[in-house]
């Protein structure tokens, strides 16, 4: 063992415990793709306490067998944090998080076609005082930009192994591993200077972080380094803050410095590039000029004024074309599979409760939201092939002049638009954006863009409004799109409203990288999809699978007397009792008791509605046949004998579902990602009061002009 | 003459810098530092943000921060 | 199965998932920085690392 004794004191050693690599990287360097070459599918992804940043831990194995853990950090280009994923790589390196110990070496992975900016990063890390590997990848490509880079050279200068790599298709894999499992790893033995006038602040806080954080002398200078740069930083639950004292000391340094007009921050990070750019010189040569590269080809169409514009249209549209057609198929199949297995459980149980549980309330509630599981892997899909190509960059770019009249960035739009399919990827989409605010007001608005689930809700709404064939398809298009737009234009009003009130802020920047366009990295990509779709499907099988059994008891009891039909008895059932409590409040809407059970029930899944109606008036649709319970809906009547599904009545209840978050799978995830039940809280009222208002206005006016 | 100013296709030299605001921290330690050269790519489509090249790399920036970045034209 | 051995069977099983619910809220109080052993949450022998 030949560590360095700090280092030994801080692990237990090789015998009892098998060496933990953090790798760490800027965003677009082949991180993703260099973790799943290094660990395959020995992958566990999950969740840092309290934050919503991936954790993935994997287990690599050396030459001879030996497992490796490695901690995969979210990408990152500075320790300075701007956005909580950059927050959990900086208190991870920085041993500030109880629930992930401090990793005793460290691999840094960078793109050498953009070596400077991706030293940055390496050279804060070379600070910590920790082994550290470097991985040069991407080195074709930087051959064939005529960059020579001279790994050797590298390697004197920063005192570290440094492996030349092409994560996508394996090379300089065995020698990184073979590098991995070697015990005498050197430390970093570069060597920068500090500027004089900030060099005692940094002993200072240098030695009030071993006094008073417990922290190594080595680390905690580099900490003081970062404390400095790391201005207003971002703080995450479940990193241990500053002491006091040190804060303190980091403040009155502060104060000093803005007195006399010392630029700090500004200092530190231009003498990180000075040595940097010392190092690049020796380095990199490069060759020729280099005229336009393909990227730069590609992107005078991609981002052209006109050109870009369609292309940024269809690459949407086929998006929606796939999720709305290419997912039917596989949907279809769910559901004619969930159809035979309650068949099935019909058909082997004798009548009664639990049967009743199983078929109606599990297998009907899972198999409701489980259909949305293709849509939600193509979308999933779409995002991972956007993303590993570099378009989604360009998306952002074009669309951050339209999204800024709201008050959002280019970034919210990806998941805004992922919304269509259903929130919940669409809400989990929203971790690439790195400013808080905008990050909740993204989440806070993405239910109203109209989900698949409402689908069905529109579709029927829409038959019993316009009854028969005689009415050209082009009213019902018409109407289908009028709801679409109408949550569109809801979500972006209440973006810019939320901006301009509740979550009032800076407009955001628009920091971004623009990588060049490359092969997407497939694999990666389907990997990435199926862990989306297994964690849908986890959470399917429990949170949802309880809530369901819930929502059944709640309308199959208390029973109504022997012999009543499936109507009375959900009429007396509580679900039924809390549509009567219910009418009161919607009565104004037009909506009866009736309806009422069908709103709740749609806290479910939206498309629950459908099902209910089909119990409440008795008519069981077959299949994707609506015509019996759109002639069940129309007889509905109220007691006096009015009908109940007028026209002005269907449409209202569209609005009414176009706003009202009725989603209780968005809610346990809006739950998830902002920690807290404020918001999915104010999220349900704002909505719901919105629906209720629209509606009452729809409704009432349209009663007043005569409809 | 600012950053936001430039023509497309244009080189110049990056002069002054703000000290504070935390977009000016990132764009340094992205590498856009006084005396770094930058080339204007493009603007996007509606005329914001600006796509400048830098230290062979593409960034992007709004113009309410390109506003701030004094440059010296290159020729 | 009679009905009424069905029925108590699945009033049983209602109770029980109230009861997980009831223990997930009342996990997630008691560590409020963890996630309470939700989806997506780390197993123990994770966190040990």
């Amino acid at each position: 063992m030949a560590l360095p004794p700090h280092i030994a004191a801080a692990t237990p050693g090789p015998a009892t415990r098998q060496p933990t690599y953090a790798l760490v990287g800027n965003p677009n360097c082949g991180k993703s793709t260099l973790f799943n070459a290094l660990t395959g599918l020995k992958q566990k992804v999950g969740n840092y306490p309290g934050v919503t940043v991936e954790k993935k831990v994997g287990t690599a194995y050396s030459q001879h067998g030996q497992p490796i853990t490695v901690i995969d950090l979210p990408g990152a280009y500075s320790l300075a944090a701007r956005s909580p994923d950059e927050a959990v790589t900086r208190d991870v390196l920085l041993g500030r998080r109880a629930d992930t110990p401090q990793p005793d070496r460290i691999l840094c992975i960078v793109d050498a076609t953009n070596l400077e900016r991706n030293l940055y990063l390496v050279h804060q890390i070379l600070d910590l005082g920790r082994p550290v590997i470097l991985v040069l990848n991407m080195m074709d490509v930087a051959a064939q930009a005529g960059l020579e880079i001279q790994a050797e050279r590298l390697e004197q200068e920063l005192g570290i192994p440094v492996i030349p790599c092409q994560a996508v298709n394996g090379q300089g894999v065995i020698e990184l591993k073979v590098a991995m499992s070697r015990t005498d790893l050197p430390l970093p033995r570069h060597a920068w200077d500090v500027p004089a006038a900030i060099a005692p602040a940094v002993a200072e806080i240098q030695a009030s972080l071993v006094a008073h954080d417990r922290k190594l002398p080595l680390s905690a200078r580099a900490e003081a380094l970062l404390l400095l740069t790391d201005q207003d930083s971002v703080r995450v639950a479940g990193s241990t803050p500053l002491s006091p004292r040190t804060a303190e000391i980091l403040k009155s340094w502060q104060q000093r410095w803005e007195s006399d007009g010392t630029d700090w921050a500004g200092m530190l990070v231009n003498s990180r590039y000075d040595s940097i750019g010392r190092i690049a010189a020796q380095v990199v040569t490069q060759a020729g000029a280099g005229g336009p590269t393909l990227s730069d080809k590609i992107d005078a169409y991609a981002t052209h004024p006109l050109w870009g514009w369609l292309m940024l249209g269809s690459v949407m549209g086929l998006l929606f074309l796939s999720i709305f057609t290419l997912a039917e198929y596989p949907m279809n199949l769910i559901d004619d599979l969930v159809a035979n297995l309650a068949d099935w459980v019909k058909g082997s149980m004798g009548e009664g409760d639990l049967r009743d549980l199983i078929t109606d309330g599990a297998i009907a509630g899972v198999g409701g939201v489980v259909i949305f599981l293709p849509q939600i892997l193509i979308l999933f899909f779409f995002i991972g092939l956007l993303e590993s190509t570099g378009y989604m960059a360009r998306a952002a770019f074009i669309m951050d002049r339209l999204m800024s009249r709201v008050g959002l960035n280019g970034k919210s739009f990806i998941p805004l638009l992922g919304s269509y399919a259903c929130a919940i990827p669409g809400i989990m989409a929203t971790r690439t954006i790195e400013d808080h605010k905008d990050r909740i007001v993204t989440i806070l608005v993405a239910p109203l863009m109209s989900c698949s689930a409402r689908l069905p809700v529109y579709l029927l709404m829409i038959a019993a409004l316009v009854p028969g064939d005689r009415v050209p398809v082009g009213t019902k298009v018409g109407i289908m799109l009028l709801m679409y737009t109408l949550g569109t234009v809801g979500a972006f009003g209440f973006a810019w409203l939320f901006k301009r009130t509740l979550l009032k802020g800076a407009p955001p920047a628009m920091i971004m990288e623009l990588p060049p366009y490359r092969l997407p990295g497939v694999r990666d990509v389907l990997f990435q999809m199926l862990e989306r779709g297994w964690l849908f499907l986890r959470r399917a099988g429990t949170v949802i699978l309880g809530i369901s059994i819930v929502l059944w008891f709640l309308s199959a009891y208390p029973k109504a007397p022997d012999g009543a039909t499936n109507q009375q008895q959900l009429a007396q059932s509580f679900a039924g009792r809390a549509g009567h409590a219910l009418e009161p409040a919607i009565a104004p809407l037009g909506f009866d008791w009736q309806i009422g059970i069908g709103l709740i029930s749609s806290f479910a899944a939206r498309e629950v509605f459908v099902s209910t109606m089909g119990v409440v008036f008795n008519a069981e649709a077959e299949g994707d046949d609506t015509a019996p319970l759109r002639k069940a809906l129309l007889e509905a009547k109220w007691p006096d004998g009015r009908a109940l599904f007028t026209p002005l009545v269907c449409f209202t209840l569209m609005i009414f579902y176009v706003f009202a978050m009725q989603c209780i799978s968005t809610i346990a995830v809006v739950r998830r990602e902002t920690n807290s039940w404020r918001w999915p809280l104010f999220q349900l009222g704002y909505m719901t009061g919105t629906a209720w208002i629209l509606s009452f206005i729809v409704y009432q006016g349209g009663r007043a002009l005569g409809f | 003459m600012t950053l936001s100013e430039l023509t497309v296709g244009a080189s110049a030299v990056v002069r002054e810098f703000p000290k504070s605001g935390a977009a000016f921290i990132r764009l340094r330690e992205m590498g856009l530092l006084a005396g770094t050269r930058v080339t204007l790519v493009r603007t996007a489509p509606l005329g914001d943000p600006l796509e400048i090249k830098l230290r062979g790399y593409h960034l992007t920036l709004r113009k309410t921060e390109a506003d701030h970045v004094v440059i010296e034209p290159v020729v | 199965m009679t009905p009424e051995f069905q029925s108590v069977a699945a009033l049983g099983i209602v109770a029980l998932t109230l009861l997980a619910f009831a223990v997930r809220a009342w996990r997630r109080r008691r560590r409020p920085a963890g996630c309470g052993g939700g989806c997506a949450c780390p197993s123990v022998k994770f966190k040990r690392g």
